[in-house]
């Protein structure tokens, strides 16, 4: 285990050396062109225009898992060392200040969505990972409705087995009232982002509360249903959690094809208009 | 214990496929079906299986993972005993991003179409509000040549042509930059490949060295487009003339980190020629200054110098308060040696003798006249044929004794005589127009009356007239009859009197006089007092018997007391009348038309006879009279003393001889300009304005000092105002150390202004940088250096009058 650590602590360094000296160099190329009559903005746009070539090339290279292209884990880390090279060459091309055309505002409002959006998905895939396998059952995204739905069926089965069998109603009445909304859908979506667990201690605590009116056969059954309850709790943070994994790319993608098509119009019209 | 949610084995769990487009609506209930919906997002589902048939009977097909074979089984039929309901299917997770992402792309495109058309197009492709200064520019075509050419235009601008040089040009119709506009400084390209660098005194910056490795700068010819330094669009506030430092030196041959560290010394500045009016700092400040007791002597640099307006130059004082207190009397020829005036017309000395006895016929001409043909005389008679040839002929030769001469010489003297009578003939007869005639054809030049009134010094036309009269009393009927082919008119017999020793009418050798029968003014002809028709005939002429000027009945001759003529206290009486031979009348000794100098003319040395009554004192020499300045006759020459600083007289012949197309009169052009332009000539002009020799030859003299004027711009600019405040006791001396053993006024021996040593020691960078620092008072390059160099115009742009509107009635009028 210590070995795999030891190599991307290794790979991690080699990498940021690389892209800071990609940094550098493009800095002393943007000093030195400051000191020419060449626009030294021609040389940052074309870079940056480059680095969004490079940067999209990920997305063509997973609807090709077929070719012998590397690895996609590989091409990732790739594409965020790019990309941080990207911002570089931003902050260079536009100055350091915010643009005030409406054409050159939306691009950089653009391009500061895509890197952002990048940044936050390269953190989440980076941090989510680890919360993922410490708590809860690693289950597959699209199949959570269904597993969010057979603990509900359990639990309702074990709500109409406490009054079948102890001919009281005290469970299935707290099942009708409080659990059943809980089993129905994803719950504490933002509590789960921010790893806090306080309605699902709150939950438990009623469900215990409860206890002192019930007799051993219906405790058993409580018991049983606050194990299922503690499971949609654990689905839930599942699910919060890949749905954030998931989520960002929501703006990422999108923004980066706009982004591709108005630095093409950028691209004539600075030309044109030079 | 809850068991697991999900298992991983084949039998265990369905084989999901994320990337497909549309998942069972029944999913989110917590089940889904086996089939799934299809590729367009159809259900697909009618059963929990497909029954299989084994022999004849059917057999449940549902998968292990769904729960097995069903208890029912299938019917009898084949069919599923267990259908599915129909769902929804709704989109997968990578469909709802791939719809995002055409969505996105929708918008973006959307936007791009909106840039592509119309106005609102070309405001959302503005890069950025544009500078105050450009603030008014209505459409991108004002600077922007493509503008107008729509998108496809900006397309093909993009991919192809390079607009650059054509936007350029459109920022020239405001700012006029002369015709090397778009080159390096603005300045002819051999200019600046003829400059020299100054050595740096510090290594060039590694920036900079490696700058140059990947990027060549330009070539001195090579159009630098003004977009290249000047970016626009970047706010209202940016500073478009802002460069940086390093980016001023990419093309220099010296290139350095800082003007404190390797900046060249300032070599010679500001001392880039000599000064324009021949002023030595050193020789007044320590001489003439002390020596001056009678006249309050500058005492610190403000008595001659202020700032301009601007508080950029310093200006030198007019002369009057700067320098007339010891130049003015200079001018006006006091103290001086020699004649006083500029010598403008001469009669030569003849010898008349040897004409006579040779048979050349030259007519009457003064006997006692010795000056020699002045160069501006010589000038007036250059646009006839043989005159330059004449002037060659005659060289080296004594005109007072022409014993020894040639035919040849003798042919040439009497053409030249000749000439110079025509002249003043010409000169009497028509006055300025005959004068700018033959100075035009002289000259090749076109003058106008300005010049000519300059050029003749508003000399009033009895000066010229009595100067005939004296000199050439019998000059018009000679001249008639010398054009006439016939022989001259005989002279008169009182003409052969001896000279008198102040020359005069008297000492002409005169073949018709004043007074004889021939054309002269009161001669019997057709003359001022001839009988008939004429001012003193008997018609009705000024002279006449009947109610004339000089009839006999009222008349102004007439016998009554009160008539002009009468005798007594009238106007041609014996005492005291026009024609009376006492001092204060019309025809005495001193009057109008007297034999001495008359109408304006300075008073004559002394009378041709001795006046009946001695005067009280004796006459002032006209030289003196006219201390003041102005023309006088004296020996036989006309000249003319100037008048006091800035005589439109000699500032116009210097002017007009300065600057002479090649011309019948180009010599003696040259001649008249080295006269007045000498340190010792009358007015002593060239004492103090320099004259400079520029690369074609011409020559321009320098009638005042320096003038700035915004339209010049140089490549170094200093304002003084700013830094008067820094100053101590030391004042201007701080920056401008007198050159005591410079010999600054040698340079004004030589017509290059820029051969000169300075009468000042040049600055020194380190006064400069005592300040001039980047943490101090800065040190940019753009702070001292202008980078467009040249004569530029401000962009006024010609109103048209509206006549048209001005013209016409108002409503109101109506």
């Amino acid at each position: 285990m210590g070995e795999p650590v030891k190599a991307f602590a290794s790979r991690f360094r080699r990498n940021l050396v690389a892209t800071g000296l990609l940094a550098c160099v493009a800095l002393v190329l943007h000093a030195a062109l400051s000191t020419t009559l060449t626009n030294e903005d021609f040389f940052t746009g074309w870079l940056l225009t480059g680095s969004l070539g490079v940067l999209a090339l990920y997305n063509v290279r997973r609807r090709l898992p077929f070719l012998p292209l590397g690895s996609s884990s590989e091409w990732l880390q790739f594409h965020a060392y790019v990309g941080i090279v990207a911002v570089v060459l931003f902050f260079l091309h536009v100055g350091f200040t915010v643009p005030t055309g409406i054409l050159d505002l939306t691009l950089a409002i653009g391009f500061t969505l895509v890197a952002g959006s990048g940044i936050v998905g390269l953190t989440l895939a980076r941090r989510l990972p680890q919360r993922l396998a410490r708590r809860g059952e690693e289950v597959l995204y699209d199949r959570i409705p269904i597993f969010r739905h057979r603990l509900m069926e359990r639990a309702e089965i074990l709500a109409l087995r406490a009054v079948e069998e102890t001919g009281s109603s005290t469970i299935a009445d707290n099942y009708a009232d409080r659990l059943r909304p809980f089993f129905d859908s994803p719950r504490n979506f933002i509590e789960h982002t921010m790893e806090v667990t306080r309605s699902r201690h709150k939950l438990l605590d009623e469900m215990r509360d409860l206890e002192r009116y019930l007799n051993d056969n219906e405790k058993a059954i409580l018991g049983e249903i606050a194990d299922l309850a503690r499971t949609k709790d654990d689905l839930d943070y599942q699910y919060t959690l890949q749905t954030l994994m998931r989520r960002w790319q929501f703006l990422h993608v999108p923004c980066t094809y706009a982004l591709i098509l108005l630095v093409l119009l950028h691209i004539v019209v600075v030309h044109a208009f030079a | 214990m809850v068991q697991r949610l999900q298992n991983f084995g084949f039998r265990e769990s369905p084989y999901d496929r994320p990337n497909q487009n549309w998942s069972c609506g029944h999913l989110a209930d917590g089940y889904e079906c086996a089939i799934g919906p299809d590729a367009k997002g159809h259900c697909q589902a009618v059963a929990e299986c497909n029954p299989a048939r084994r022999g004849e009977r059917w057999h449940c097909t549902r998968s292990t993972q769904h729960g097995g074979r069903c208890q029912e089984g299938p019917g009898p039929d084949g069919g599923c005993g267990r259908p599915i309901p129909k769902c929804q299917p709704v989109h997968s997770h990578a469909a709802k991003r791939a719809a995002t992402t055409r969505w996105g792309v929708v918008l973006a495109l959307a936007a791009i179409l909106l840039a592509a058309g119309g106005s609102w197009g070309l405001r959302f492709i503005l890069p950025g509000d544009l500078t105050f200064h450009h603030g008014d520019a209505q459409n991108c075509g004002d600077c922007h040549s493509v503008a107008e050419h729509g998108p496809i235009g900006w397309l093909s601008a993009a991919l192809v042509d390079d607009s650059s040089i054509a936007d350029a040009k459109l920022c020239l119709d405001c700012h006029r930059l002369g015709a090397n506009a778009l080159t390096a400084h603005s300045l002819p390209p051999q200019d600046l490949a003829d400059r020299q660098a100054n050595e740096a005194t510090a290594s060039k910056p590694a920036l900079l060295r490696f700058a140059r490795f990947i990027v060549r700068p330009p070539d001195s010819g090579e159009a630098v487009p003004c977009g290249d330094c000047h970016r626009e669009h970047r706010g209202r506030k940016f500073s478009l003339a802002e460069m940086d430092d390093l980016r001023c030196q990419n093309c220099h041959q010296a290139q350095f980190p800082s003007f404190t560290e390797g900046h060249p010394d300032l070599v010679g500045y500001p001392y880039r020629r000599r000064t324009r009016i021949a002023f030595d700092h050193a020789s007044h400040i320590g001489k003439h200054f002390k020596e001056q007791n009678d006249i309050a002597a500058p005492t610190s640099c403000t008595s001659c110098h202020v700032a301009d307006p601007g508080g950029s130059a310093m200006l030198v004082k007019p002369f009057e308060t700067s320098c007339s207190g010891c130049h003015l009397d200079q001018i006006l020829g006091d103290g001086r040696t020699g004649p006083k005036g500029f010598t403008v017309l001469t009669l030569p000395g003849l010898d008349l003798q040897t004409l006579a006895e040779q048979g050349r016929t030259i007519g009457e001409w003064p006997r006692f006249a010795d000056g020699k043909l002045t160069p501006l005389t010589s000038l007036l008679l250059a646009r006839d044929p043989n005159h330059a040839e004449d002037l060659f002929v005659l060289l080296g030769l004594d005109l007072m004794d022409l014993r020894g001469a040639t035919d040849v010489e003798l042919d040439a003297v009497e053409r030249v005589a000749w000439s110079i009578k025509t002249l003043l003939y010409d000169l009497t007869m028509l006055g300025h127009d005959g004068f700018r005639e033959r100075l035009s054809d002289s000259l090749n030049a076109s003058l106008n009356n300005q010049q000519i009134g300059h050029l003749m010094g508003t000399m009033p036309v009895d000066a010229l007239i009595m100067l005939q009269r004296e000199w050439l009393p019998n000059l018009s009927a000679e001249m008639a009859a010398h054009r006439a082919g016939r022989p001259l008119p005989k002279p008169q017999d009182k003409a052969e009197i001896s000279a008198p020793t102040t020359p005069g009418p008297s000492d002409t050798v005169i073949d018709e006089d004043l007074f004889d029968d021939g054309g002269g003014l009161l001669d019997d002809g057709d003359d001022l007092l001839a009988d008939d028709d004429d001012l003193f005939g008997e018609g009705d002429d000024l002279l006449g018997d009947d109610n004339d000027l000089l009839g006999d009945d009222e008349s102004l001759l007439g016998d009554d007391d009160d008539d002009l003529l009468a005798g007594e206290d009238d106007l041609l009486s014996d005492d005291d009348g026009l024609l009376s031979d006492d001092g204060d009348a019309l025809l005495g000794a001193d009057d109008l038309l007297s034999d001495e100098d008359g109408m304006g003319i300075a008073p004559v040395d002394a009378p041709s006879e001795p006046s009946s009554s001695e005067p009280e004192m004796a006459p002032v020499e006209a030289e003196n009279w006219m201390r003041a300045g102005g023309w006088y006759r004296q020996n036989y020459a006309l000249l003319y003393r100037p008048i006091g600083h800035a005589d439109t007289f000699l500032r116009g012949w210097i002017d007009l001889t300065a600057e002479v197309k090649p011309s019948p009169g180009a010599g003696q052009a040259l001649q008249i300009f080295a006269e007045l332009t000498d340190r010792r000539a009358p007015g002593i002009c060239g004492k103090c304005h320099s004259v400079d020799e520029s690369s074609d030859g011409s020559l321009a003299v320098n009638w005042g000092t320096k003038v700035r004027t915004a339209e010049v711009h140089r490549f170094t600019r200093y304002r003084h105002l700013p830094h008067f405040s820094l100053l101590d006791e030391t004042g201007c001396l701080t920056c401008h150390e007198i050159d005591y053993e410079s010999d600054f006024m040698a340079s004004y021996r030589r017509s290059d202004p820029l051969d000169f040593r300075g009468n000042f020691l040049p600055m020194r960078k380190e006064t400069c940088a005592e300040c001039h620092a980047s943490e101090l008072a800065g040190d940019a390059c753009t702070d001292c250096h202008n980078y467009h160099i040249g004569l530029f115009p401000p962009p006024l742009r010609a109103t048209p009058l509206a006549l048209e509107a001005a013209a016409a009635p108002s409503e109101n009028d109506r």
